[in-house]
């Protein structure tokens, strides 16, 4: 990935995956998630409830790099990698994003917020937070039993990178 | 004071506040990365409906997707309600749903924790 043109933008379609490696700003995260909700919709059609949890992943995921490089970037923003794939029965989330090596204790303690709880624990915490106007962030994905969530902080050669897993499982299995 | 009427877009939900009729609705979809933008027009005008609501005020809620800068949001929006309760008014709360969304029906729970009156729930029928 690092060898990658960091001025090129690339989106590749295949029959099951798509990836995109480059800038994440506002403008583009608005306009992929309008493309990338309907496609979700259309493919997991038979799955109703399943492709608006995968594409809750999607949003926040990259909404959360936008913010991110909008903080510490501006408007210089490095290329992130994303990638979409259907996988026997799941749908595989990846997100690479470059980071300042100073900001990853307080990355860490965001991706870790709702870890390790279990469902009434993290219901009381939404709760709390929606009485307080506060955001749930990625609190409505740590609820959900379908959900697997890793991420890694790599840093190499005076740089960062935050890299994500997410596997969103559709099918029977309910929370 | 208007009525604000808003169309729905790929990205941001319909809305219909009458304020003589009190009927007020809120529907699609929202997940703007600048959200905050939109629903700042409704809390300005939610502002101005409570310092003189109509006698009976009905929200209608009824939305297919919500990222969570919009719930946070809306949430806000919806708790100013509380105001109407609070000065002898009607306030009736409707939470519509898709059939079998949990997710909705859960933030749906989260917003009657906050209110000074029930939110009747509605799952659409499959």
């Amino acid at each position: 990935m690092e060898r990658m043109d960091s001025q090129v933008e690339m989106h590749r379609f295949y029959d099951h995956k798509q990836e995109y490696w480059g800038p994440v700003s506002q403008e583009f995260a608005d306009a992929y998630l309008v493309a990338v909700y309907e496609t979700l919709q259309n493919s997991l059609a038979p799955l109703k409830k399943s492709y608006k949890r995968v594409f809750s992943v999607i949003n926040e995921l990259l909404h959360n790099i936008t913010d991110y490089n909008i903080k510490y970037f501006q408007e210089d923003f490095p290329p992130s990698y994303v990638s979409i794939e259907d996988v026997d029965g799941a749908v595989v989330l990846k997100f690479h994003n470059k980071i300042l090596p100073s900001s990853v204790s307080g990355l860490a303690r965001s991706l870790n917020d709702g870890a390790y709880k279990e469902k009434e624990e993290i219901n009381e915490m939404c709760k709390n937070r929606i009485l307080k106007s506060q955001s749930l962030g990625l609190l409505l994905l740590r609820r959900r039993k379908d959900i697997e969530f890793k991420w890694k902080l790599k840093k190499s050669k005076g740089t960062a990178w935050l890299n994500i897993l997410i596997t969103v499982r559709y099918g029977s299995i309910s929370n | 004071m208007e009525v604000l009427a808003i169309e729905p877009t790929a990205q941001e939900p319909g809305v219909t506040f009458n304020h003589i009729t009190g009927e007020m609705h809120l529907w699609g979809k929202s997940y703007s990365y600048e959200s905050a933008d939109f629903f700042e027009k409704l809390r300005n005008w939610v502002e101005q409906y409570i310092s003189s609501p109509a006698g009976t005020t009905t929200f209608t809620c009824n939305m297919e997707y919500l990222n969570s800068s919009s719930q946070k949001q809306l949430a806000e929006l919806i708790f100013m309600l509380n105001e109407i309760h609070k000065k002898g008014k009607e306030l009736k709360m409707i939470w519509k749903y898709e059939f079998g969304d949990e997710d909705m029906l859960f933030f749906g729970e989260l917003i009657n924790d906050g209110m000074s009156v029930s939110v009747r729930f509605e799952e659409e029928v499959e």
